[in-house]
């Protein structure tokens, strides 16, 4: 693969995931803000002598701390696929990066109607490859699945080893072929796509 | 004017709680919905003075939502909110017939101000349907 094209899939592989990241946490900030405003208003009134049962209150600030929980879990995904670009780093850890992938792809997922289930995956496996390479390739298979697979369902990510490779499938009720990463990145990868009951499967050297 | 009627969609459950709640504080009638079609079964019932309507929502999202909407009233005042609002969003809401675009999180009196705004643009507009028609009487009785 050329650099252009290298880092034309990239810039816009990160850039999709940050969009969809900040998108969410926009979401909690947006209810946040609603719930704080709510609270402010609410203590306004009691200072003007209305009645305001305290338990409302209570609950409201617990939702904002759970809320503040949430956005900074995205935060922190975000710091984790950020430094998964670092460029000492070139053994991936399948399930970590899988699942990293997978929670950033939920919400689009969502959009489409879709939900995204992880299964089987082994603890273990490993790829000399540098983890954001990885992660571009799991992220063009869940947009091939979530495109191809009927609106409603679900898409079941699962990984193995299988005759010393590893292989990461994309199982759902597909309507239509479902498309996976760039031939060029599966090269740059050296990886491939097959398909077993018209399911996604992307393998890999160990 | 009396009490503005609004309808806030979202599918963030409670985005709208709260949301409904201080827009109820400042006098607004609020119904709430969390999803497009859903929100679509609310405004065929009732008239609403402005919808609120959140941009990105799973399945039928919000500017599928304002379009199926408007070809079923065509003097609903829609204001979208969305969580990244960039020109391009902004153009392609008004171009759908959007009223006014808004960034989440939004100040709540900017909401209420535009939801006034919706209000005030419903009552002409229909002033000027009833004028209208009058005037199409009146013209055919040639008075």
């Amino acid at each position: 693969m050329d650099w252009k094209s290298a880092y034309k899939g990239m810039a816009a592989f990160s850039g999709a995931v940050t969009a969809s990241a900040t998108h969410e946490i926009k979401n909690e900030l947006a209810v946040i803000n609603e719930q704080s405003g709510l609270i402010k208003e609410l203590l306004m009134l009691a200072a003007q002598g209305r009645e305001v049962d305290p338990s409302r209150l209570e609950s409201l600030i617990s939702r904002v701390i759970v809320r503040i929980g949430q956005a900074d879990v995205v935060i922190k995904r975000l710091n984790t696929f950020a430094h998964s670009g670092d460029l000492d780093r070139d053994l991936t850890n399948v399930a970590d990066s899988v699942a990293l992938v997978v929670e950033f792809y939920k919400r689009l997922a969502s959009i489409k109607g879709l939900t995204l289930e992880l299964g089987q995956m082994p603890e273990a496996l490993g790829l000399a490859h540098p983890p954001m390479l990885f992660q571009q390739a799991v992220w063009a298979c869940l947009a091939g699945a979530a495109e191809a697979a009927e609106k409603g369902g679900a898409v079941v990510i699962t990984a193995a080893a299988v005759n010393g490779q590893t292989e990461i499938k994309f199982s759902a009720n597909y309507t239509q072929t479902p498309q996976g990463p760039s031939q060029e990145l599966l090269e740059a990868l050296g990886c491939r796509l097959t398909a077993d009951s018209g399911n996604l499967i992307l393998c890999m050297a160990e | 004017m009396s009490e503005a009627k609004v309808l806030l969609v979202d599918d963030e459950i409670e985005f709208l709680e709260s949301a409904s709640e201080r827009l109820g504080l400042r006098g607004f009638q609020v119904d709430t919905a969390e999803n497009g079609p859903a929100a679509l079964a609310k405004i065929e019932e009732k008239i609403y003075d402005a919808i609120v309507l959140d941009m990105m929502m799973p399945g039928q999202d919000g500017l599928e939502t304002l379009k199926q909407a408007l070809a079923k009233k065509p003097d609903l005042q829609i204001i979208l909110l969305t969580g990244h609002a960039t020109v391009e969003k902004g153009i392609q809401a008004m171009k759908a017939g959007a009223m006014d675009f808004l960034e989440k999180p939004a100040n709540l009196d900017t909401l209420a101000e535009k939801i006034k705004q919706g209000q005030a643009k419903r009552i002409q507009i229909e002033q000027e349907d009833r004028q209208q028609a009058v005037n199409d009487i009146m013209k055919r009785f040639g008075w």
